[in-house]
């Protein structure tokens, strides 16, 4: 079986288009996706949605190319189909069906034996939590249940990649924090990749160990958050009180890289033979009182606020 | 009570044929079809004019229930081609309704509820999924039209020495007649479901396509002197394509070719409808 190994690239777009009508959606995508879980940023309207109905086949690509799980979208959908889960951001299901009947139609749909499709339909639903409630007809769930309903629908052919787009829609913080819990259990079995479409960043924070930020139809970053959060362990946020506001230029002279400078809150991206003992010393010297200081890393909401300033910025 | 594992784990096991999952789409559609009452009495109604029609085969070949019943064999239906036409004919109205009632149930429940992302995601094309709903009403529409008269023919040719070898070709006649009736029925009635996308208006618009836009044309060809009603009145275009598959004289004005013609244009136009309907997404205005 042709299954890439796991540092081979999941998603790998080249100068990838895609146009709606006579607007273009998605411009000049070029990325190569490795990550177990792949989140998907962006604000509205920034082609997140469009991105992942054209790696399903939804939409036609215009421009250049994409390859999922080795395939080429274009030409080898019904290959990729069959490996791929998908669930979409909206309400989706088959009104009058209960849950098992609806969760094993899309598992036959997929290409699962009748009886295999039967019983994997039962494994998804009590994996989802709605074991109990699988005979009734999916229009009498809550949000929460058809929310997990469409991820137990997505699951039952046990995919080998999955779409979830928007996932935590509508649910409650309880019911949120389930469905987080869920798709990381997925990914950390390791035999399904993840991609995650959101604009809640803590839920891609939480789920995701690497970024595609989209803005206005093209890539504004990809970050491998992993490495990020290993390269900002030095990362110290101070809270000043007093001095002559002489403390940055200070610690930069040490060769501290000041993000962010204010009379009173510094961010400070310490090299590896500077210390906190150091900026003590400094403060000291400069009649500053530090009332705070944190280590904590980059958050993505840092990567993504950067990746959209740089986009407006570029020309 | 089964105990069913509660983690997720892969799939590495068989799968089913990739062009055969319009049968998956066929089977459940039938199913759904099959769960309602009304369907079932549908069914069960359609077969009486059946059983008339095997009574009377029947009848022909035994001169003793014919002397109990006090019949003559000239009083009786002649089983000939026009015998096994008005049987067609009939099993029309019962196929017409069927596919009206459960037509655009089988379709609309999946619009309603955006079911088509998750159908069209998985390895299944626009095609397959309209070719799997009408294979359902199509199962349906042929168990009261070219099933049934198949089996009269087979009831006659069993009880008439010699009859099949001279009317063998009732077997295409009756076929090819049946399924440009459950071609169109099916076709229309799911472009329209398509497009009103609400069960009750649906229906009420595929009863209404096949007479009242024919009245309309009547009434529009009063003022401009014309005869296009007629190639648009379902009955007569039946008819028109019938009478030489049956070898019977022709009996209404529109000829083969034009009733042949309005039936091509109408499937054209709905499975046209129908494949730009059914898709994935749709922008949200």
């Amino acid at each position: 079986m042709d299954t890439p190994a796991i540092a081979d690239a999941v998603i790998t777009l080249q100068g990838f288009g895609v146009r709606l009508g006579k607007r273009w959606i998605l411009q000049e995508l070029n990325a190569e996706l490795k990550g177990r879980s792949i989140g998907l940023l962006g604000p509205n309207g920034a082609g997140k949605t469009t991105l992942i109905h054209t790696l399903l086949g939804f939409h036609k690509v215009d421009a250049g190319s994409a390859r999922m799980l080795g395939h080429d979208v274009a030409r080898e959908r019904r290959q990729l189909a069959a490996q791929v889960g998908y669930m979409p951001e909206r309400d989706a299901f088959v009104a009058g069906m209960t849950g098992i009947h609806f969760v094993r139609l899309m598992g036959e749909l997929a290409g699962l034996p009748p009886q295999v499709a039967l019983e994997r339909a039962h494994e998804a639903l009590f994996f989802v939590g709605l074991g109990e409630a699988r005979y009734r007809t999916v229009d009498t769930y809550s949000q929460g249940m058809k929310q997990m309903a469409k991820l137990a629908q997505a699951l039952v052919h046990g995919p080998r990649l999955l779409f979830l787009d928007e996932p935590t829609n509508g649910l409650d913080p309880g019911a949120r924090q389930r469905m987080l819990d869920l798709v990381k259990t997925i990914r950390d079995r390791g035999e399904t990749r993840i991609v995650l479409s959101s604009h809640l960043l803590k839920d891609v924070e939480t789920v995701c160990d690497e970024v595609v930020v989209l803005k206005a139809g093209r890539i504004a970053t990809v970050c491998d958050l992993e490495a990020e959060r290993r390269a900002n362990q030095s990362f110290l946020e101070l809270e000043l009180r007093g001095g002559n506001g002489h403390f940055a230029e200070a610690a930069a002279r040490l060769g501290c890289e000041c993000l962010v400078h204010n009379k009173r809150r510094l961010k400070l991206l310490l090299p590896p033979q500077v210390g906190v003992r150091d900026l003590y010393a400094i403060a000291a010297e400069q009649g500053v009182q530090i009332r705070r200081l944190q280590a904590r890393r980059d958050s993505l909401e840092d990567i993504f606020l950067k990746a959209m300033e740089e986009r407006d910025g570029s020309p | 009570m089964a105990v069913h594992s509660h983690v997720f784990h892969p799939y590495g096991g068989p799968r089913t044929a990739p062009r055969r999952r319009w049968m998956v789409i066929a089977r459940y559609a039938l199913g759904e079809a099959l769960s309602q009452k009304k369907t079932i009495a549908l069914l069960v109604v359609s077969a009486f004019p059946l059983l008339g029609g095997a009574v009377v085969i029947y009848l022909h070949h035994n001169l003793e229930a014919m002397k109990i019943l006090n019949l003559q064999v000239a009083q009786l239906l002649p089983i000939d081609a026009k015998f096994f036409f008005w049987i067609l004919s009939a099993q029309c109205w019962p196929a017409f309704l069927l596919t009206a009632s459960t037509g655009a149930r089988v379709l609309v429940n999946d619009f309603r509820d955006n079911a088509l992302p998750l159908y069209l995601s998985r390895p299944l094309t626009r095609v397959e999924y309209v070719l799997g709903k009408a294979a359902a009403l199509a199962t349906l529409t042929s168990l009261v039209t070219w099933v049934p008269s198949l089996l009269l023919i087979g009831l006659q040719a069993s009880l008439a020495e010699g009859w099949f070898a001279t009317h063998w070709w009732l077997v295409p006649a009756v076929f090819l007649g049946a399924w440009s009736a459950i071609a169109l029925f099916a076709l229309v009635c799911l472009a329209v479901a398509a497009v009103l996308r609400r069960r009750a208006v649906a229906e009420a618009a595929f009863v209404a396509m096949f007479f009242v836009v024919p009245m309309i044309a009547r009434i529009i060809d009063q003022f401009l002197h014309a005869r296009w009603w007629i190639r648009l009145f379902v009955p007569a275009i039946f008819e028109s394509l019938w009478t030489p598959l049956f070898r019977l004289p022709q009996s209404n004005e529109l000829s083969a070719g034009g009733a042949l013609i309005s039936l091509t244009v109408a499937l054209v136009l709905a499975a046209t409808i129908l494949l730009r309907r059914v898709k994935a997404w749709e922008v949200v205005r």
